[in-house]
This record gives structure tokens, C-alpha cells and sequence, in this order.
């Protein structure tokens, strides 16, 4: 492919500051930045591999020069397209910006480069953890979960990405570098909460001041059948009334039929954790609720809880004992909406002659929607493709949202979100990013 | 250059959902610096796009498949069980079929044709051994060493000995060892491979032998049906079972100990090494192992393996090491070919035969 001049110069300018290591364009390397974990593609002009927030100043100041799109990366695991170069440009990998900064031990606080992974943090404090770990494998990057606002199963108790989020340094698509960061814990009125979910359109995040929560003194887990998707609905309210401080609630629907050919409808997953006596209680009482609505039910030990929150097992089994690829789509609705958007995915699945496996979270009403398809199919990859705007489209006309805890990506800009909000936004990056470079095709359109 | 890969291949790389679970154990991905494209999991989806007719066939790209460390560990860990290494050595040998053979199978096809090992580099088999020895048949222990000890011969004959600790009846093939074709097997020779393992099999047979430990884990995870057992795996069983003890203990300027395992069970060692008294087990990154299949990047990309070594030492130095074991002897071999004897970076680098047999004697 001919690059254009524009595109060469500016690659040129990059190398001389960064170094030709930094800087990467042929086929092999540009290919391997052409995707991410949502089985969609598009391949940069060149991958930028910076190793300071001098560095990606430096590269934002020229991509602006020339006007070339430039798209922030972490470990690309994000499974809408968020580090896709949708316009082209330049990919900016932000790997090798994953060092500590420094830490304050009492009170949680790390402040680390946005390059760093999940794994690493769960490294930093013996008794802290990382509570949003999306991909499961722990291979996120901070800066791409500040990007989407990711959540995970354990976001009923630690909430999202921006909860953990105390300040930021953000490289502006002007080139310039600030610091959003109070000089105490971060308040609502903060423009944190801007930058938090821009998915990548309002500048690229170079490090980050996170707090992270203690690990729990102790966990237990149950692992539930259900027999309709309703009985999670009945569940959640009476977990709700006894009190129950649950920490993470998930219901896989057509699970079993899926990974054993039959079986109930519904497999719930719950956990509680805390301290010892705390948890006898709410055990107790858990208990109770399940006998009263005959729920057959086992409770499992840490190690296997662990299995089922951190490794996502459950989704990727499907996949697994299916040897088929899989299609997501991340949709938040009311909880009382949540029954009618998994039948609507049943419904889309069926009609489309594809099967699928919806994991929602009653309490956050979280929905994440999978498609099961044949890669080799071509046929069959555009229908997976159809069938997620399908979900999209109804969900968003039953009352629901799109991009709770994955980030909106790529297609399902604009149309999908609220009015106020496009405006808004749309303003905002008029004046920052008058040449709209910075990750255009996501979030918002122009 | 157009390829075209069978429908099962074609499916498996197409089922790779993307989620880079791969990356992580990945000893190239942590060599480049966290270079995506150094991952098994760009491995993946090049292929995938090849198959597919997305990307050219290029000499660039055939010597990018053929090169990696071929650990394997990329197998170990994908979330939707997609044999991710046993599909790069699928493509290997698709792409070979086909005709595209890359540079590196050319040299290793010339080598074992003249040396009887692709290892080549006039490799005498042996030399550990007294130059009248002959093997004795219906031995209790058959030690079949690999390729690679045979150019570490302290090594191979640290083996024999910490064998021969456990039975008086213990034999090798000697100086004609065939090589069981894992490092070809894994380059996607799959004919070759089959042909240097049935050589190796009629040698054996004619010995007759009650078992064999293997020096090299890669003929043993390549060729179970060899049915070979690993040196260490042995060694733990024959621990477990009082034949032999561990009766010294590591003075304490010398008990900081660095392990470099084998991929192939990377714990298998260092359940071994724990059992020493005093000895302070230092933790090692999940990317850090080294067997045979290393050998193909030190032999064809030796920069690269020696970058590797050098991440790997200053993890070592970091962690004030004092000592860095290495399991396997192919590994040792290479390392002590690229930084010879001397302490390096305040560590001494011993192979595990070796270390086993000061500690056991």
C-alpha cells in the first residue's frame, strides 16, 4: 500500500525523536496492531511505541501537524474495538509504559503508568487487589480500563473502573500533558468523571493514581440452578430484603443446554465475602432463601470461586466445548427490563439460526449478550454480526444502554447514546480536538 | 503467495476469540518488550488472516512462523482450549507441504542428512563416555541422553552417574544415539520426525531395556508413545521413594537459586529443589523456561536467544541470585556456549545433573 507523503513525514519526525525501534510499519507488525478481542479489524499506517508521556506528547503535537488519526492501545483485550484504528493512522501501543511510579501503602494508593496490567497491580500490596479484571486473564491495561470505564462481576461491590480512579495524567490531542488530580480524594465535581469512558477520544491517559480496595478476609461462593430466567429476578429481591451484602451475582442463561445438551435454563453464580463472622450470617440466611424456593445449590471454596469470578471459565467453556468463536455485545437495562432483553437475544439467536449465551448481573442490570458461530463460515460470521445490532437496536428500544463495562466501540456510536450527552461531548471535543484525531469512529461522530 | 490450509486448521485459528491470555506466558512477547506482534497471539491471527487469504505469504512472514522459543506455553493457557502451539507447528508443517520451506528446515534437513542430528555443528555423540564402552542389553535404566547433552558431555555425565546412584544396571545407546526427532517434529517435519523416532525406537529395541529416562523433555512430551520418562520426573519418583536423599544442605552464600525449568513442567524441578535444606527458591516469571526447542532460535536467531538471556540474568541479578540452575542440558549448553564459566552478573550457572549430584553424593 502507498502511504501518503503526509503519513511519511510524519512517521519520519516520530522515528528521529522516538527512535526507529519506536516505530513500526511493515506488514507483519501492522497486521499484529489490526485487532483486538472483538473479532473486528482494521490495520494502522504504523504502530507508535512510546516509553514517556514526553514521548506520546511528542507524537500527538505531529499525528495533529499532519492531521493523521492516532488510536491509544493497551494490551488490545477489549471486545468492541476500542484500540481499532477505524480511520487509520497511527496505533499508539502503550505496553512499555508499565512501570509503579510510587505507592502510599496506607492508604492504597498506587500511582502507576497506563501501560500496566492487571496482573502487576494484583502484585503491588499483599493484602490489595484489583477488583476489575474484564478479560479475566488479568492482561487489561489501566489505561484502556479508564478508557471504557470497565467493570466486572465483582462491580456490585467495587463498582467501576472510574470508583478506583483518583487522578490521571492525560496527554490532551493538542499534544499538551495535564494532571487531573486533587490534592485530597477526587469529589463528583471532578472532570475525572469526563475522562472517564471517553473511550480514547479526549486524549491518551500516560499514568494513573488508583486506590486499591483490601482483599477480603474471607469468600464464599454458590453456584445455583434455576429454572427460568424469572426465578434470578425473584431471587435478587429477596437477597435484596434480607440484607445480604452479595458481592458479585451473575446468571449464565442457556449455559447448560449449551455445554451439556440439556439441563435448566439458568446457572447462577454468587459470592459473598467479608470477615468470618460477617459472612457465617449472611450464609446462613442465603441458605435459608435458596431451601425455601427449592434451588438446588452448592457452595464452593475460595480456590474454585476464584475459577469462576477471575477466569470468566464460564462464557469461554461454551466456546470451548462448542470449538466455536464467539460474538459480545455489553448492554446495561433496568432490572426489571433484563428478562425481556435475554428473550430477545433467545429470540435473535433463534432466528438466525445461531446459538446463544446471555451472562447478566440481576443487581447492576448487566447483560452481556455472546453468539456462538463457525469462523470459517462466512455466511455465518455476517449473521453473528447481524444478530448483535439486532440485540443493540432492541435492547436500546426496550430502555437499555450500550457499553456498560466493555466501552461502546466501534458501529454503535451516536445513534445509540442519549442526545444531551452527544451534544455535550461533541462540544467538548470540537474545542479540544478541532481536527477530531484522537480515536475518531468511537463513542461519537462528527 | 496464495496458501491454503485444511478446514480444521482453518477453524481452530478462527476460533481464537482475541483476548491475549496467550501473550502472557509468551517468552518472545517479554523479549520484544511487550511487542504485539512478538506474541503467540499475533501468531494466531496472522495465520488465521493467511488462511484466510487477508495476508501475503512473504519470506518475511514464513521465517516469522518458523521462529520462536517453541515452548509450548501458549497451550497451557488459552481460556477456549485452542492448542495454540500444536497449531503453529500445524501451519509449520501445512506451510512445508505445500512447498514453502523455510531457510531453517533447509539447514536442519542438510544437517541430520550428513550428521544424523539436525543439530549438525559437528556434534560428536559420546565423548562422556570410556571409549570402549559398549551398551548392555535388558539394563534396568536405558539413559537416553538428546542431542544436546552429547555437546555438554559434564552434563550428560552427571546424568549417568546420578542414574547409576540408583541402579547398577543402567545402559545408553552410546555413540550412535540416535536423535528422536522432537526438534524437527516441532519445525513441521512431521515425515522426518516420524522416520528419526522409529530409528531411534528399532535402537532401543534392540536393547531391550526395562525403562528409559530421557535427558531431553522434548522427545518426551513430543513422543509419549515413546513412552519415555523425563530425567526429572524420575529423579522426583526415585526421591519419593527413598531410593536415593538429598544429604547436603546449601551454605548460605550459595543458596539463592535461580531455576530455569524446563517448559515442559516447570514445577517439576522446583519441587525437586525445595527439598534441599536452606535453600531460598527464588520466584521466576511465569515466561522464564528453556528445553530444546530454544534451540532452534539460538541456531537460527542468536541475538534474539541472547537477548532472552540477558532479560532473564538481570531478572536473576535482580533477585540477588546467587546461583541459576538450569534443567535442561540443551539449555545449559547453549547458555554456557554464549557466557562460558565465569560467574555472570554474581550468579554461578550450573546445570541441574550437576547440581543434584553434589548434593545427593
Amino acid at each position: 500500500m502507498e502511504k501518503e507523503e503526509s503519513v511519511i513525514k510524519a512517521i519520519e519526525e516520530i522515528a528521529s525523536q522516538l527512535g526507529e525501534e519506536s516505530v513500526l510499519v511493515d506488514d507483519l507488525d501492522r497486521s499484529a496492531y489490526s485487532y483486538d478481542a472483538s473479532g473486528m479489524q482494521a490495520v494502522p499506517s504504523a504502530v507508535i511505541r512510546p516509553s514517556t508521556a514526553d514521548d506520546v506528547s511528542f507524537v500527538v503535537e505531529v499525528a495533529n501537524k499532519f492531521g493523521i488519526p492516532i488510536t491509544p492501545r493497551g494490551s488490545g483485550t477489549s471486545l468492541v474495538g476500542g484500540p481499532l484504528p477505524v480511520s487509520g493512522g497511527f496505533v499508539v501501543d502503550m505496553q512499555k509504559m508499565n512501570g509503579i511510579i510510587d505507592k502510599d501503602e496506607e492508604n492504597g494508593l498506587v500511582r502507576v503508568e497506563a501501560g500496566i496490567n492487571v496482573r502487576e497491580l494484583n502484585e503491588i500490596f499483599p493484602d490489595r487487589f484489583m477488583p476489575i479484571n474484564p478479560d479475566g486473564a488479568g492482561f487489561s491495561t489501566v489505561g484502556g480500563l479508564i478508557a471504557e470505564d470497565s467493570a466486572s462481576p465483582l462491580s456490585i461491590r467495587y463498582g467501576t473502573m472510574g470508583d478506583l480512579l483518583y487522578g490521571v495524567e492525560v496527554v490532551l490531542p493538542n499534544g499538551e500533558i495535564i494532571l487531573v488530580e486533587s490534592p485530597g480524594p477526587p469529589s463528583r465535581r471532578s472532570i475525572l468523571n469526563l475522562l472517564v469512558g471517553s473511550e480514547g477520544t479526549l486524549g491518551i491517559f500516560t499514568s494513573a493514581l488508583l486506590r486499591l480496595p483490601r482483599r477480603p478476609e474471607n469468600r464464599i461462593a454458590y453456584k445455583i440452578e434455576l429454572t427460568d430466567i424469572s426465578d434470578a429476578l425473584i431471587l435478587q429481591e429477596e437477597i435484596e430484603k434480607s440484607g445480604i451484602g452479595v458481592s458479585a451475582f451473575e446468571v449464565y442463561h442457556n449455559y447448560k443446554e449449551l455445554v451439556e445438551g440439556a439441563g435448566t435454563e439458568a446457572v447462577a453464580f454468587i459470592e459473598i465475602s467479608g470477615t468470618q463472622e460477617c459472612i457465617e450470617i449472611w450464609d446462613s440466611r442465603l441458605k435459608s432463601i435458596l431451601g425455601n424456593m427449592e434451588f438446588p445449590f452448592e457452595s464452593m471454596t475460595e480456590e474454585k470461586a476464584d475459577n469462576i469470578w477471575e477466569g470468566r471459565k464460564n462464557l469461554y467453556e461454551v466456546a470451548k466445548v462448542r470449538e466455536e468463536a464467539l460474538k459480545v455485545v455489553s448492554l446495561r437495562v433496568y432490572p426489571s427490563l433484563v428478562r425481556d432483553t435475554v428473550q430477545e437475544a433467545d429470540r435473535t439467536g433463534s432466528r438466525l439460526k445461531l446459538p446463544v449465551i446471555s451472562v447478566h448481573n440481576p443487581l447492576l442490570g448487566w447483560v452481556i449478550v455472546a453468539f456462538l458461530y463457525n469462523p470459517i463460515d462466512e455466511k455465518e460470521v455476517e449473521r453473528a454480526e447481524r444478530a448483535v445490532s439486532n440485540v443493540i437496536s432492541k435492547s436500546i428500544s426496550l430502555g437499555g444502554s450500550v457499553g456498560y463495562g466493555l466501552g461502546a466501540g466501534i458501529n454503535r456510536i451516536t445513534q445509540d447514546m442519549d442526545e444531551g450527552f452527544v451534544s455535550l461531548l461533541s462540544i467538548i471535543k470540537e474545542t479540544l480536538d478541532p481536527s477530531w484525531i484522537m480515536n475518531p469512529g468511537k463513542l461519537i461522530e462528527r | 503467495m496464495g496458501v491454503d490450509f485444511n478446514d480444521d486448521l482453518r477453524k481452530e485459528l478462527g476460533r481464537c476469540i482475541g483476548c491475549g491470555a496467550c501473550n502472557i506466558p509468551c517468552p518472545m512477547f517479554h523479549i520484544e518488550d511487550l511487542r504485539e506482534t512478538e506474541g503467540a497471539r499475533a501468531r494466531i491471527k496472522l495465520l488465521s488472516m493467511l488462511g484466510s487469504g487477508n495476508m501475503e505469504l512473504t519470506e518475511e512472514f514464513l521465517s516469522y512462523i518458523f521462529t520462536c522459543m517453541n515452548c509450548g506455553l501458549c497451550s497451557k493457557v488459552c481460556p477456549v482450549n485452542i492448542d495454540v502451539f500444536g497449531a503453529i507447528i500445524s501451519a509449520r508443517s501445512s506451510l512445508i507441504d505445500m512447498g514453502y520451506v523455510p531457510l531453517v528446515t533447509v539447514d536442519m534437513r542438510e544437517a541430520r542428512r550428513s550428521t544424523g542430528s539436525p543439530i549438525g555443528d559437528g556434534l560428536v555423540k559420546g565423548v562422556w563416555l570410556p571409549p570402549d564402552f559398549q551398551p548392555s542389553p535388558n539394563a534396568e535404566i536405558l539413559y537416553f541422553a538428546g542431542c544436546w547433552s552429547h555437546t555438554v558431555p559434564e552434563v550428560a555425565l552427571a546424568s549417568y552417574k546420578l542414574l547409576q546412584q540408583i541402579s547398577e544396571s543402567v545402559t545408553t545407546i552410546g555413540f550412535d544415539e540416535p536423535c528422536c526427532g522432537g526438534l524437527i517434529y516441532v519445525l513441521g517435519e512431521r515425515d522426518n520426525a516420524e522416520d528419526s523416532k522409529n530409528t531411534l525406537i528399532e535402537a532401543i529395541s534392540k536393547l531391550s531395556p526395562k525403562s528409559v529416562i530421557s535427558g531431553c523433555s522434548l522427545c518426551t512430551s513430543v513422543f509419549p508413545d515413546l513412552g519415555f520418562t523425563s530425567f526429572s520426573s524420575f529423579i522426583e519418583k526415585m526421591l519419593d521413594e527413598g531410593k536415593i536423599r538429598i544429604r547436603k544442605s546449601l551454605k548460605p552464600k550459595r543458596n539463592k537459586i535461580f531455576l530455569i525449568p524446563s517448559c515442559k513442567d516447570s514445577k517439576l524441578a522446583s519441587r525437586i529443589l525445595s527439598r534441599i535444606k536452606n535453600i531460598e527458591l527464588l520466584e521466576v516469571p511465569e515466561w522464564v523456561c528453556c528445553d530444546c526447542g530454544a534451540t532452534l532460535l539460538y541456531s537460527t536467531d542468536p541475538d534474539r536467544f541472547s537477548r532472552w538471556l540477558e532479560k532473564v540474568t538481570d531478572i536473576a541479578r535482580d533477585l540477588e541470585a546467587n546461583q541459576i540452575v538450569v534443567e535442561e542440558p540443551s539449555c545449559y549448553s547453549m547458555i554456557f556456549k554464549m557466557l562460558g564459566k565465569n560467574k555472570h552478573k554474581g550468579a554461578k550457572i550450573v546445570s541441574f545433573p550437576h547440581f543434584l549430584l553434589e548434593l545427593i553424593t
